[in-house]
């Protein structure tokens, strides 16, 4: 499987926030075999472990999130219509007239119900509307829908995936999934006996609802030190002053208050040494990712964070370059294979 | 010995250290700690711990109980976010600071290896329009020069990710020398305190039950603190924060200030992030009015401090929040009484020498 | 449960300041259960051990706060009128023109200032104990000292009650019940009833609680809204509608495989319940689950019109159905 392949069937698997554990034997079929084992938690977090077959290595933890936003089932109405509550950021604009899939006891396909412009007034139509008065249509009747996905459900962005022009792909929930698939390809061209720890990969539940699932793992397994891949915001036109990454630019090395300054620096030297290209992005608060609870979890964890630079995050046409993943999956081998990171940071 | 930890102010208000690159200062710390306690770590987080043991016939050698003093060692500033092409530096806070203190001031650009002098610039009044006059220029309008003549020249010397600070000199003014002026009062007032106590704990030793654990900590300013990392190496029983909290004891602030400078140090009991022990509070209150100390309360509920995760590491640990006052804080001019500096100092000295919390 | 519940609102205890309530619970649970110990920031933990040999026991944790809303004084004035800051989510015009206890028993009124309009917050009221001038005033209060709104229960139609503080005595209370009914029947697992603090400032108490317990399960019991009422929250959740099994708050997804296991219990015990989407509000369930390596959670929650008001208003039958529903799971 090539990478980009691999990012479309992990951002095709189900996973909204708080429904990841459904879709463990899935994940283990598609990427356990680059793994030697595989945990779950108490909070649906699917860790998978590659060790380097000494004993007493130090703990390297690669952590992107398998989560995704969506929204839950909140309401059935008569005429097979079914309101919904948000998980995580959902951005209301994209929604009207968005498809989506229903994940209960059968798959149910839905449209978000539209009002037909003909029909709005011109204030109706500069205005958004909010999340808890829009409906989606099922075409069940108010009975079957109680049967098939009753309160709770979990609902998502169909899947839908375009290639665009210059090896750009467009999709769903490539946050965090696309990371995902960097961290697996990056991982797996590494010889066990090149890697200078035991590789502990965790697609972490959660993130998108409070950084959760890597906040107890990160404290469950007590790393020696870790690197957070995510996304990040890319350029757009109606963004120009706030100096993103551009698309096609390479990896985002984080730097930031909470990330270890070391750390970084040597992430940066090494993506120079290796010709990956980088651009430094600046953090001055916090980061917004899983970085920000693994550094201070426990006895403290050092933190990197590489992110992804992506276009229209959290809806269902995000936009990423291939050529950027493959810089950011090779950033996951260099560090797995980092002695310079382990001597300062190992046991 | 009128002023004696004067100096020590000055040399750790005066060193560079935005949160996460607190290097200098714990260098500084270092070094004035040094022979002046039992150990010195820095943990995973770079908080930086020094214990004074316990003695006498109530300390449990096998499983002492433990006192946490912490102070965190890092100031606001700035991060270089981008570098324009005429040579000048884009920027966004680390921290929380009211961009009306912003322009004009004198700034370092660097990190823990260089720094270079810069200047916050704002155009002149004579080129602003009325409009513009009456209005707070918001950070992401203002930027720092560091007199490059363009981008590549700039980029020598300044990179993305840089940090800044304020470039403020340490002043000592008032009727006989009373006020002390600087940059990062907060809470560098905190880490002389906990010096100065550690150093007399140390020289003066007295029957303590209990080890003392000095944590300078990191990244306070940024809200996701290095302290709850600490607390949870130390494993305390009870803590208390030092810190340097805001006064607005000024005229016509409204009806109640927070705290006034010169009624010492300013217990808190409620903020933000926390609801101190009243037990804690209390014994503390005791403790100044048996010693002749002055204290008192805070009367706001704003703001957060080291407390906050400290209190709710591990199996929970009691804590109490000791503040000097201090006027501007978050700006390049603190300004604190050294009178309540010594207060705040000899309060949790005399606490600790004299322990009755039950 | 009535008596329970008069018994339980009657002590004055705001967030960070438990100790009254925290005395009177422990009276009443000690008896039922094998340990009771009180940690560093005030949470009551009582323990009742299981049947199972030990090794095999699971460790429950069940979790109702405590506290309640209030309020600190921060200033005296002149002429002896008190200002107060608040402590938890305080609706000032639910709060004004209302009887307050302070924590030595002193009575006083909140009430806003003549002119304040609707506008109401903390710089708006005052509290008035009667005192002539400051003088009198600093005799009986101090700064730091706290006060919340009187409490008390109004029995209504049916089993239905109104009063305060049921945020959230009416989840001790059904702690209490669990606890009578696993004296009489013990089950397996090993059974932790917190009671805890500092909920109200932010799920603060049951963090540190749950981290010494390490529990496999946490169940926080808790009032939530309904949307039975005019001008409420769109919300399914309606008063007498049985035990609410929460699947969302703002502060949490619950466990789903556990939440499920609750749905499938409910439905086989014939236990009234409905599902729970709380819009805004979070519990201490939220807590649990993230401490330590990770907890499994559920919540289940009484539904109750009114909250933070003086007239909480609830079905005790729901109150009942969360005793109920709980039982059986631990004794499945």
């Amino acid at each position: 499987m090539t990478l980009k392949e691999l990012i479309i069937s992990l951002s095709g698997v189900m996973s909204i926030s708080g429904s990841e554990r459904k879709s463990g034997e899935e994940l283990k079929a598609l990427i356990g075999g680059v793994f030697d084992e595989y945990r779950s938690d108490a909070l649906g977090n699917h860790l998978f472990i590659k060790r380097c077959g000494r004993p007493n290595a130090p703990k390297i933890l690669i952590d992107t999130h398998f989560d995704e936003i969506g929204m839950m089932v909140s309401g059935i109405k008569e005429g097979g219509f079914v309101s919904v509550a948000g998980i995580g950021g959902v951005d209301t604009r994209i929604l009207p007239a968005s498809e989506v899939t229903i994940y209960g006891k059968e798959t149910v396909y839905g449209v978000f119900a539209a009002k037909a412009p003909h029909l709005s007034s011109p204030a109706e139509r500069d205005r958004t509307i909010p999340l808890e008065d829009m409906l989606i249509d099922t075409g069940y009747s108010k009975e079957e829908l109680e049967e098939l996905c009753p309160l709770g459900t979990p609902v998502g962005f169909k899947p839908v995936y375009a290639e665009l022009l210059n090896d750009r792909l467009a999709g769903k929930a490539f946050d965090d999934k696309a990371c995902g698939a960097c961290a697996v390809f990056g991982i797996d061209a590494v010889q066990k006996r090149d890697m200078v720890g035991d590789v502990y990969f965790l697609f972490s539940a959660q993130e998108e609802t409070g950084l959760k699932g890597a906040r107890v793992a990160s404290f469950g397994m007590r790393p020696d030190y870790a690197l957070v891949l995510d996304v990040t915001h890319a350029a757009v036109p109606e963004a120009k002053d706030r100096n993103l990454p551009e698309l096609g630019s390479g990896v985002a090395v984080a730097v930031s208050p909470i990330i270890n300054r070391r750390m970084s620096r040597m992430v940066i030297d090494m993506c120079r040494s290796a010709n990956i290209p980088f651009t430094v992005e600046p953090c001055p608060g916090g980061t917004g990712t899983n970085a920000n609870v693994t550094g201070i979890s426990a006895e403290g964890i050092p933190t990197a964070l590489c992110s992804l630079p992506l276009k229209s995050m959290h809806t269902s046409a995000e936009v990423l370059s291939v050529e950027d993943a493959r810089a950011l999956s090779r950033v996951v081998s260099q560090f797995i294979k980092s002695k310079e990171i382990s001597e300062v940071f190992g046991k | 010995m009128k002023y004696a930890g004067i100096n020590l102010l000055r040399e750790l208000s005066l060193a560079f250290g935005p949160s996460g690159c607190e290097d200098a200062v714990r260098n500084i710390i270092t070094e004035q700690i040094k022979g002046e306690c039992d150990n010195i770590t820095v943990d995973k987080a770079g908080n930086l711990i020094a214990v004074v043991r316990g003695r006498g016939s109530d300390y449990n050698k096998q499983n002492p109980r433990r006192v946490m003093l912490s102070a965190h060692m890092d100031e606001v500033g700035f991060m270089v976010t981008a570098i324009t092409e005429e040579g000048y530096l884009k920027f966004a806070t680390v921290g929380g600071i009211d961009p009306r203190v912003l322009c004009g001031r004198h700034v370092l650009v660097g990190d823990d290896t260089r720094r270079y002098h810069g200047v916050i610039a704002s155009k002149a009044i004579h080129l602003q329009s009325c409009e513009e006059r009456g209005k707070t220029m918001p950070v992401d309008k203002l930027y720092i020069d560091i007199g490059a003549r363009d981008a590549d020249e700039a980029k020598k010397y300044v990179s993305v990710g840089d940090y800044v600070v304020f470039d403020s000199d340490f002043v000592v003014y008032g009727k006989d020398g009373s006020r002390v002026k600087s940059k990062a009062l907060d809470d560098r007032a905190g880490c002389a305190i906990l010096i100065e106590v550690m150093r007399d704990l140390y020289r003066n030793p007295c029957d303590m039950p209990f080890d003392v654990y000095f944590a300078f900590t990191t990244c306070e300013e940024v809200g996701i603190s290095g302290a709850g990392v600490a607390a949870f190496g130390i494993k305390p029983d009870t803590a208390m924060i030092l810190e340097a909290t805001a006064v607005n004891d000024l005229p016509g602030v409204g009806r109640f200030s927070v705290s006034k400078q010169g009624d010492g140090g300013t217990l808190t009991m409620a903020d933000v992030g926390t609801l101190y022990d009243m037990g804690f509070v209390n014994y503390a209150m005791q403790t100044a009015e048996a010693k002749g100390l002055k204290c008192q309360i805070k009367r706001t509920i704003t703001g957060s401090t080291d407390a906050g995760p400290i209190q709710r590491s591990l199996t929970g640990v009691r804590v109490l929040g000791l503040s000097v006052p201090t006027r501007y804080i978050h700006s390049a001019s603190c300004v604190a009484l050294y009178s309540d500096y010594e207060q705040t100092r000899d309060l949790i000295s005399a606490m600790l020498r004299d322990w009755k919390l039950d | 449960m009535l008596n329970l519940i008069k018994t339980l609102t009657a002590p004055r205890a705001i967030s960070g300041r438990e100790k009254a309530i925290s005395d009177k619970i422990l009276t009443v649970v000690a008896p039922l259960a094998d340990k009771c110990q009180s940690d560093a920031m005030g949470n009551l933990i009582a323990v009742k051990y299981g049947t199972a040999p030990e090794g095999e026991r699971k460790k429950i944790m069940l979790c109702a706060h405590m506290d309640e809303i209030g309020f600190l004084v921060n200033h005296i004035e002149d002429n002896g009128l008190i200002r107060v800051l608040p402590i938890g989510g305080i609706n000032w015009i639910a709060a004004t023109f209302t009887n307050v206890t302070f924590g030595s028993g002193l009575k006083g009124i909140l009430v806003p200032e003549g002119n304040a309009g609707h506008e109401l917050n903390q710089d708006r009221c005052y509290v008035d104990i009667g005192a002539k001038d400051k003088k009198e005033a600093e005799k009986k209060v101090k700064i730091g000292d706290f006060c919340a709104l009187d409490g008390g229960i109004t029995r209504l139609l049916g089993r239905r009650i109104a009063g305060r503080p049921l945020d959230d005595r009416i989840g001790c209370a059904v702690l209490i019940k669990i606890a009578e009914k696993l004296k009489e029947t013990p089950v397996a697992d090993d059974v932790y009833f917190v009671f805890s603090v500092q909920e109200e400032v932010g799920l603060r108490g049951a963090t540190t609680a749950a981290f010494g317990i390490k529990p496999d399960v946490g169940i926080a019991y808790d009032v939530t809204g309904t949307g039975d009422c005019p001008g409420a929250a769109r919300m399914v959740c309606s008063l007498g509608g049985g035990a609410a099994i929460k699947l969302k708050d703002s502060s949490l997804l619950c466990d789903y495989e556990l939440t499920q296991e609750f749905i499938a219990l409910a439905k086989e015990k014939d236990v009234k319940h409905q599902l729970e989407i709380l819009p805004a509000g979070g519990t201490d369930t939220a807590a649990i689950q993230v401490s330590g390596a990770g907890v499994k959670v559920a919540a289940l929650s009484i539904p109750t019109r009114y909250i933070h008001s003086g007239v909480e208003m609830l079905d005790l039958a729901d109150a009942d159905a969360c005793v109920d529903l709980t039982v059986a799971w631990l004794s499945r």
